[in-house]
């Protein structure tokens, strides 16, 4: 397994301003290449950015000219200018998009996880002029939760049923503080805590490894205290989970209404054991017209490092066929 | 794109005797690749065979060992010897067994489409020892379109099939009234007759017309000559004036259970690959995914139940990465 941290000479650590903002990235592969975007989900509150494609960056990058970014409020990027917006969905989108504006990068293949997903769904949206493919994984909140979906009735959650009125996943209980996201005292500032937490969405835990557990507590101590100043128990005693939620929608209603727009060619990538409930990804690739759908087994949320050879080839074909 | 009508000085064709049947099979690629067994669905009355593997065959010699059979009562192989076995899935999964022992081919990876994913999934579960990878394609008699459970959830009674919303336990899909009789699955009378009703027919299971070509339809109307009316006699109106639908199903059930019920014991890894716009509907092909134990599934898009046809080139290009691919580690 060639990852980023056994294989430093393969890939760069870059800086650029966009939008004001400096704005980490790691770049590998030959510039003649067709470029390939990965945009990562959220921070679990410990600012986790684009070290979570360990294994797959330089992989990708014997096929593709590959960046992955560091989100407003992740790694090694700055945080929102209104601290108030941190991690806010449409203002990292917006950050995304002009960072491949700024780049100069499209047309070219992006692909994001989790809310990640959210933000490639809202630029091939945006600007479908910037996408040539669109790569969704495991992405829950460009899904929705079944409390959201007329008519979806109960879902299963990895061997789980859930309740059709639930805005909550099942794996809330072990992480979050009830009626909120969260997490419990010690998950985002001792090592044992981030790895069962960060671990929650792996089904390989072995893929949570000391190397990249040393990043995560490098980038706790920076990002931790912020969350828990503007995530924590003052933002969740205003907000509730439904409400929160809201920020997922555009124009009005949640991006998935607006999903059946995108004629891009799409594939969307989803977990067997996902913990966001791989009935939702089956229901969100229907609302795709243009889409192919493939399911990993013994796979997680990040699915990427749980199944990393099959995510890496799957996306190399994908992303490079005629 | 290299196929088997336009290339066939790339394979062998070969005729061999299987359990004292005729039976007619080809085989491309170098003998010291992997083998690989490409098994077909029905034939309805007109007895397609092995040629439906056209546009797949050729690109998937060149990675492995490849043969492709004609089952029993289809193209150039014999018929089963008692009539009432005609068409049934147990009895051609069991001439499939006989022919990989004979050949001594196993343990190989087995692709089946239709009913030939119900008949590799059966071989995979009776006889793991043979099985090296399995990879099933649109199969709806293994997933049981339509087939309702004893104390199915209310919620998995309406499913979507084709774009139409159908009730579990109806058991007639959409496509049926298109090309068969009511009540029954005998293509309509006189369809077969003419190779404009042949075309029609089998344009019923693709998304892209297209592939629906003359050298095929050449093929079918050889078939058919041998064929339609050796079928119309025996799977024609007096059997169906004695089976319903449902119980034409009851061949998909054994050890008591239906398949689909027994796909958690397949120890092979799977690849399940479906239409998203199948006749059989791509809904009970999720939930047949979801019993599986160890497989994943791909959805190809613009893609009717022959998605082998309709998205050819990523159809070639799955199977060569699943069967290629080493897992992590």
């Amino acid at each position: 397994m060639k990852t980023l941290f056994n294989s430093r000479d393969k890939w760069k650590s870059k800086f650029a301003t966009i939008d004001g903002y400096k704005t980490h990235y790691i770049e590998a592969g030959k510039e003649n290449k067709k470029c390939l975007l990965l945009v990562h989900g959220g921070a679990c509150e410990v600012g986790m950015g684009n070290y979570r494609w360990y294994a797959n960056i330089v992989p990708l990058s014997e096929t593709f000219h590959v960046f992955a970014i560091d989100e407003l409020g992740h790694g090694y990027t700055d945080s929102p200018r209104d601290l108030h917006d941190l991690s806010h969905i449409g203002v990292r989108a917006n950050h995304v998009l002009k960072f491949i504006e700024t780049l100069d990068l499209g047309p070219l293949v992006i692909a994001g996880q989790s809310q990640g997903g959210w933000i490639v769904t809202y630029i091939a949206l945006k600007r479908p002029d910037l996408v040539e493919k669109l790569i969704l994984i495991d992405s829950g909140s460009t899904a929705g939760r079944t409390a959201e979906i007329a008519n979806i009735g109960s879902i299963e959650v990895d061997g789980e049923k859930i309740d059709g009125n639930t805005v909550d996943m099942p794996y809330y209980k072990d992480l979050f503080e009830p009626g909120t996201m969260m997490p419990k005292e010690g998950l985002t500032t001792t090592r044992d805590g981030v790895r069962k937490y960060v671990g929650s969405f792996f089904y390989n835990k072995s893929m949570v490894t000391e190397e990249f557990l040393d990043n995560l507590m490098e980038l706790s101590e920076k990002w931790h205290q912020l969350y828990t100043d503007y995530r924590g128990k003052e933002y969740w005693k205003k907000t509730s989970v439904a409400e929160q939620r809201k920020q997922l929608q555009i124009d009005g209603v949640h991006i998935r209404e607006h999903v059946h727009k995108i004629l891009i060619p799409t594939l969307v990538i989803w977990g067997k054991n996902s913990n966001k409930g791989l009935d939702l990804g089956y229901m969100l690739y229907k609302l795709f017209p243009n889409a192919q759908f493939h399911i990993f087994d013994q796979a997680n949320h990040f699915l990427w490092l749980d199944q990393w050879k099959d995510f890496n080839t799957l996306v190399t074909w994908f992303g490079s066929k005629q | 794109m290299e196929t088997l009508f336009n290339s066939p000085e790339k394979y062998k064709k070969h005729d061999k005797i299987v359990d004292g049947y005729k039976t007619h099979f080809i085989e491309g690629g170098f003998d010291n690749n992997a083998h690989l067994l490409l098994v077909h669905g029905g034939s309805a009355a007109l007895g397609a065979g092995l040629y439906r593997w056209w546009p797949t065959f050729l690109p998937l010699c060149k990675h492995f060992h490849t043969f492709a059979i004609d089952e029993l009562g289809h193209g150039f192989t014999d018929p089963p010897r008692k009539e009432e076995d005609l068409g049934n899935v147990r009895v051609r999964a069991q001439h499939v067994i006989d022919f990989i022992d004979q050949e001594n081919l196993g343990p190989l990876y087995l692709l089946g489409q239709s009913q030939g994913g119900w008949i590799v999934t059966f071989i995979s579960i009776t006889r793991p020892d043979l099985v090296r990878k399995l990879i099933l394609v649109d199969s709806g008699s293994t997933a049981g379109s339509l087939v309702k459970n004893e104390g199915e959830a209310d919620s998995q009674k309406i499913q979507e099939i084709d774009g139409e919303k159908m009730e579990i336990g109806s058991w007639e899909l959409p496509y049926f009234k298109k090309i068969f009789e009511p009540g029954t699955m005998m293509p309509k009378i006189g369809m077969l007759e003419t190779r404009s009703g042949i075309r029609e027919y089998t344009e019923a299971f693709s998304s892209n017309h297209t592939m629906v070509t003359d050298e095929y339809i050449d093929y079918l109307e050889k078939t058919s000559k041998r064929w339609t009316k050796y079928y119309n006699e025996r799977r024609g109106k007096n059997f169906w004036s004695k089976t319903n639908v449902a119980g034409q199903h009851d061949m998909y059930s054994f050890d008591g259970k239906h398949i689909r019920e027994q796909v958690h014991k397949i120890k092979a890894p799977t690849l399940f690959i479906a239409g998203k716009n199948s006749c059989k509907g791509i809904d009970p092909q999720f939930q047949l995914y979801k019993k599986m134990a160890n497989a994943q599934m791909h959805v190809l898009n613009q893609a009717n139940h022959f998605c082998w046809w309709d998205q050819w080139q990523d159809f070639n290009d799955l199977v060569i990465w699943f069967l290629g691919r080493t897992q992590n580690n």
